[in-house]
């Protein structure tokens, strides 16, 4: 009897937690985000089986960056994202959230009035951008050729292309729910920072405002002000210090992370992001250089590296990497750092995060999407959008 | 699907030759010019369908490239087969049922659905014939196959000869005359297709050759022999049969025409037996000529007064003038006016006239086609005096015209525009209501009417040329914008927002823009101008073109002014004002190394800004270096990446060149001001280098030395232009 009944109650238990499940992975199955962070929208294959089976429908799409120039003595826009060959890759039922990056730089050499005048001139890119990527869609127009049509039953080009061109154009516009700004800002510089999104907000009253918020600006609210936005962005991965050349993995440490996300309520409702991407770190003299690629250190360059650990690399011989004027020199003895997230450590975040997160709505978005590690991490991509 | 596309149009262009060039935009963004198809450009008024001949539609002289697809055919024998065989079987099926079963390929299953199927199985005779005419259908689809399997192709040829001696048989036991034909018909076939000479000439010779009245299986049958003896190398004998197949036989027209050549004409005619077969010939060989048909149309009517394909010769021949003529005054023409400088051009533009009006006198005497196809007879002698300039009779055919025909109709209306644009004053406010109502007519109308986009954008064309002669520019680009924008698939000029303002940014000035937005804002309009400007629904394209040309004037001021009625969310969604204009003009000269930075205007800010700068230099000395240097930047920008302000296309769509002309002269104007305020040699030398670029010869040799004297300068160490450094030496 007491077994029967243990049997009862354990099975009652498991059609819970199934049941429960279910509606878990039915919430998080509805949004299923990721960074694009690649100078041009035909760097990744869009039409991949795999992209397509993972059903991502929100794509935060860095648009281009903003940065000081000392030479012009004023900002300037960096790497805007090229749409040169893009055709409708992005089908109207993913959600795109312009994503513009602001070099803490900028903000240093502005004033809080100017950097009010920015936040116009950001809209205008912007917008520039926006009605390049929304107009693709205009080529359906001429879709049926006249020379295979009935010529009893003709049907003439559109009559109202005009009305149609403004109306698509303001109906995808209204499909832009919100626009999402990246900034380092310290102590010194969130005033302006903070200026500039006021406004912002006001030059994109339709749109929803977000802004990035790194791990030291969420544990340190008080010193590092809380932007004055809807909704905050926190990026829960690069704690470690990069052009350290003793940090063993920058990208993602959990006890490092967890030392941060284990704080207070934050004022802001959070959405998260977390890393999915790899990256090597060149050090010359002990002194950090760049970040590379670490597929293409690995694909072409392994003849002139030598393996000293499973994440370090020293270079046997002078090479050049790169085919382009952006080339660098790379010389023997330099010290190269592979690194890249633990998957599991990741996903075990991530849960900790949805049992934790500060408002119901909150999604998670993964950093950045790129065909090659989509491939390598398939199986864990889709165990971190599951298990939040 | 897009390759799927471009493959499918370069394999129909391929048929006919025709040139296009394929350049798939990313966007509607950039400002690549794709042409027109040839064939969309022809001027053709005259409906060549209006007997509703399906069989003449692959023979019209604008031929559609669908017409030659293969689908395009006229089911006119099949329809006589098919009351044969209804009236023999005396089947209660319907006429539909009867021509699926004989003709419609229909599967085992729907056969077993079909009624007049089931009648054949009832009759012995005729379910005997069906079986056997399914096998013998059957084997020569396989025999046409082209199969390199050995074994394959013997299994054929043993079901080929099994189902050839089953044919025999029947053929000789069967005493139903009905039948016996059928027979003969299907042998004939099967030894055509299986190459067996012997047999299908035997078979000919005694079914098919010398019948005094000809059924479309005689006609078939004549089809293969003419082959038959195309392979012989029997070529007059062979052009002389497809000339009557093509003739008698809706089927075998296509086929027949592709094969036929005129190549001996005399050698061919040797062989006609009557006035009805010379009539054929003659017909077979103007059919597929592409000039003057009307002597032969001619020799035709006096051998066969009544021969059925003459009306297809007559629209041919209309066609054909509206071609030569109004393709190149109306459709081609970029701007209407009749003084061509081309010589042979004008020449023969003359000689077509005059052979239009030899056709027109022609043509009245064709007496037996006015009394069968009255309404035809009075419709092409008008459109040919309309073409002519000559209303009054043009007036008079059509009305002798009294048809409730909706095609009828819809030529008509067409017509009679044209003719009201040849009588009254279309300046006239009470004539362009009537001309609109019958435009919108034919607009509302235009469904279900043979090629009416074609008929349309040719009356556009004809109007748009009309208007502008009578210098009303500004309803000139709107049939403009009808004509090629609505009507024409492949006339798309740059973008579709360019083909809207296209004729106007050619040929407007600012008093036509003007009067053009004048009526824009016009409450009253006429029903001309309401349906004219109904596709602008968006006033700020007309408005940026009317900025444009004061720009091209160097007229800021006004320019500034008409900008400012557009609001800011506007360049937005101008698509090639929003790509083209994304930087500075007034900073960002690349010849000066100047970086982009985050600042960008509109035009509107633009040209505000250029006043702006203009106003304070002129009472501010201050001022003057900087603001000219800037303005110098601008104008000398609307050349190179700003030129989306003076131009819509550059180097392609634009009129030409010369809009950037006030450009140049005004950077050099700018520049030369500020370099007599300038005594810093950094600037100095940006200055010298720009006036260098924008000078020729002797001013060009004296900017370049006063520029080779700053050599000490960080710009000179940049810009060590070898070209000026040369041009000092020498």
């Amino acid at each position: 009897m007491l077994i029967k009944n243990r049997f009862y109650i354990l099975l009652t238990l498991a059609v819970l937690i199934s049941a429960c499940k279910s509606d878990k992975h039915k919430n998080h199955a509805s949004t299923r985000a990721f960074y694009f962070w690649q100078t041009s929208i035909d760097s990744f294959h869009w039409n991949d089986s795999l992209y397509q089976s993972m059903k991502i429908n929100k794509l935060y799409l860095r648009f281009f960056d903003v940065d000081w120039s000392n030479e012009a003595k004023t900002t300037i826009p960096v790497s805007p994202l090229q749409l040169e060959y893009y055709y409708n890759a992005i089908p109207d039922t993913v959600n795109v959230v312009p994503v513009v990056f602001i070099t803490n730089e900028t903000f240093k050499n502005l004033t809080k009035n100017q950097s009010a005048e920015l936040a116009k001139q950001v809209h205008r890119k912007i917008m520039n951008i926006l009605t390049r990527f929304l107009s693709n869609e205009y080529e359906s127009f001429y879709s049926k050729d006249w020379w295979e049509q009935d010529p009893y039953n003709m049907k003439s080009k559109n009559f109202d292309e005009l009305q149609r061109h403004d109306s698509l154009y303001s109906a995808r516009m209204k499909r832009i729910h919100e626009i999402q700004f990246d900034c380092d800002w310290t102590t010194t510089t969130k005033d302006k920072y903070f200026a500039f999104l006021e406004e912002v907000k006001k030059l994109f009253p339709e749109q929803l405002i977000t802004s990035t918020v790194r791990l030291y600006q969420y544990k340190y609210p008080d010193k590092a002000g809380v932007p004055p936005v809807s909704r905050g962005m926190l990026m829960c991965y690069n704690a470690g210090e990069i052009k350290d050349n003793k940090t063993s993995n920058s990208i993602f440490d959990k006890k490092e992370i967890m030392s941060y996300l284990d704080a207070k309520t934050y004022p802001l409702p959070l959405d998260y992001a977390l890393p999915v991407f790899e990256w090597a770190v060149l050090f010359q003299g002990g002194k950090f250089k760049t970040i590379l690629s670490a597929d293409i250190i690995r694909d072409e360059y392994q003849y002139y590296l030598q393996t000293e650990n499973e994440n370090k690399l020293i270079v046997k011989e002078d090479f050049v990497y790169g085919n382009t004027s952006t080339s660098i020199l790379i010389r023997k003895g330099d010290e190269i750092r592979l690194e890249q997230p633990d998957m599991r450590a990741v996903q075990e975040v991530t849960s900790w995060l949805s049992e934790n997160k500060n408002n119901k709505e909150a999604i998670v978005s993964l950093y950045h999407l790129n065909n090659h590690d989509l491939n390598q991490h398939s199986k864990e991509i889709e165990n971190i959008f599951n298990s939040f | 699907m897009i390759l799927t596309s471009i493959r499918k149009k370069l394999k129909i262009f391929s048929i006919l030759s025709s040139i296009i060039i394929l350049t798939p935009t990313p966007a509607n963004l950039n400002a690549c010019a794709v042409s027109s198809e040839v064939e969309e450009l022809r001027y053709m008024l005259f409906n060549p369908d209006l007997l509703h001949q399906k069989s003449w539609w692959s023979f019209f002289y604008n031929g559609k490239l669908n017409y030659l697809d293969g689908q395009t055919f006229s089911a006119d024998d099949e329809e006589i087969l098919t009351h044969e065989w209804a009236s023999k079987v005396k089947t209660t099926a319907s006429d539909e049922e009867v021509f699926n079963c004989l003709f419609g390929s229909l599967s085992d299953s729907l056969l077993q659905l079909n009624t007049f199927y089931h009648d054949l199985q009832k009759d012995p005779a005729s379910k005997a014939y069906f079986d056997l005419a399914l096998s013998s259908e059957s084997v020569t689809n396989q025999v046409t196959w082209w199969d390199e399997d050995a074994e394959q192709k013997s299994k054929i040829d043993i079901e080929l000869n099994n189902t050839i001696g089953e044919i025999k048989k029947a053929l000789v036991n069967e005493k139903d005359s009905f039948y016996k034909k059928k027979y003969a018909f299907q042998l004939a076939k099967l030894a055509f297709y299986s190459t067996d000479n012997n047999l299908f000439n035997s078979v000919y010779n005694i079914y098919f050759k010398n019948q005094t009245k000809r059924s479309v299986l005689d006609w078939w049958a004549m089809h293969y022999k003419s082959v038959v003896l195309e392979k012989e190398n029997k070529l007059d004998s062979a052009n002389y049969l497809h000339a009557l197949v093509f003739s008698h036989s809706s089927n075998k027209m296509f086929v027949s025409k592709q094969f036929f050549s005129k190549k001996n004409l005399d050698g061919i005619l040797t062989l006609v037996q009557n006035d009805s077969e010379h009539a054929d010939i003659l017909l077979m060989a103007e059919v597929i000529n592409p000039g003057r048909s009307l002597d032969g149309i001619e020799k035709i009517y006096t051998l066969a007064p009544n021969h059925k394909h003459l009306p297809l010769l007559i629209s041919r021949e209309i066609n054909k003038l509206e071609d030569w003529i109004g393709s190149t005054k109306y459709a081609n023409a970029h701007i209407a006016t009749d003084t061509w400088q081309e010589k042979p051009l004008m020449e023969n533009w003359e000689s077509d006239n005059a052979y239009l009006a030899e056709f027109t006198n022609a043509l009245t005497t064709l007496t037996s086609v006015q009394s069968t196809y009255p309404d035809f007879y009075n419709m092409s002698l008008a459109c040919l005096n309309l073409l002519k300039g000559n209303a009054e009779n043009a007036s008079n055919y059509l009305n002798n015209i009294n048809s409730d025909t909706p095609e009828i109709i819809y030529q008509l209306n067409t017509l009679k525009i044209v003719l009201i644009t040849q009588q009254k004053d279309i300046t006239d406010d009470a004539v362009q209501e009537e001309i609109g109502q019958l435009y919108q007519s034919l607009i509302n109308e235009r469904a279900m009417k043979f090629e009416s986009q074609k008929i349309l954008y040719s009356l556009s064309s004809y109007l748009r040329y009309s208007f502008g002669n009578k210098g009303m520019t500004y309803l000139a680009g709107l049939f403009d914008n009808y004509a090629t924008n609505k009507f024409c698939y492949s006339c798309e000029f740059n973008t579709f927002e360019y083909s809207m303002i296209r004729y106007f940014d050619m040929y407007a000035s600012t008093a036509d823009l003007n009067k053009l937005l004048q009526h824009y804002d016009s409450s009253n309009k006429n029903k001309l101008e309401e349906i004219l400007f109904k596709p602008y629904s968006n006033k700020n394209y007309l408005v940026d073109v009317l900025s444009t040309k004061y720009l091209r004037l160097g007229d800021v001021q006004h320019a500034m002014t008409t900008l400012q009625s557009i609001p800011d969310n506007f360049w937005y969604s101008f698509s090639n004002a929003n790509y083209y204009l994304d930087s500075n003009p007034f900073i960002n000269n690349t010849e000066l190394f100047e970086t982009e930075t985050m600042a960008s205007f509109n035009k509107r800010e633009i040209v505000e800004r250029m006043y702006q700068l203009e106003k304070e230099a002129a009472t501010n000395d201050s001022k003057k270096l900087e603001n000219y240097f800037l303005l110098g930047n601008a104008w000398y920008n609307f050349t190179a990446n700003s030129w989306f302000v003076l131009s819509y296309g550059r180097g392609s769509a634009t009129p030409d060149e010369k809009v950037y002309t006030i450009a140049y002269t005004k950077a050099s104007e700018y520049y030369l001001k500020a370099l007599q305020h300038e005594s810093n040699p950094e600037t100095k030398a940006k200055l010298l280098y720009m006036m260098a670029l924008l000078s020729e010869d002797e001013k060009l040799k004296e900017y370049a030395i006063a520029y080779e004297q700053l050599n000490k300068t960080d710009f000179y160490q940049q810009k060590n232009c070898l070209t000026l450094s040369d041009m000092v030496n020498n």
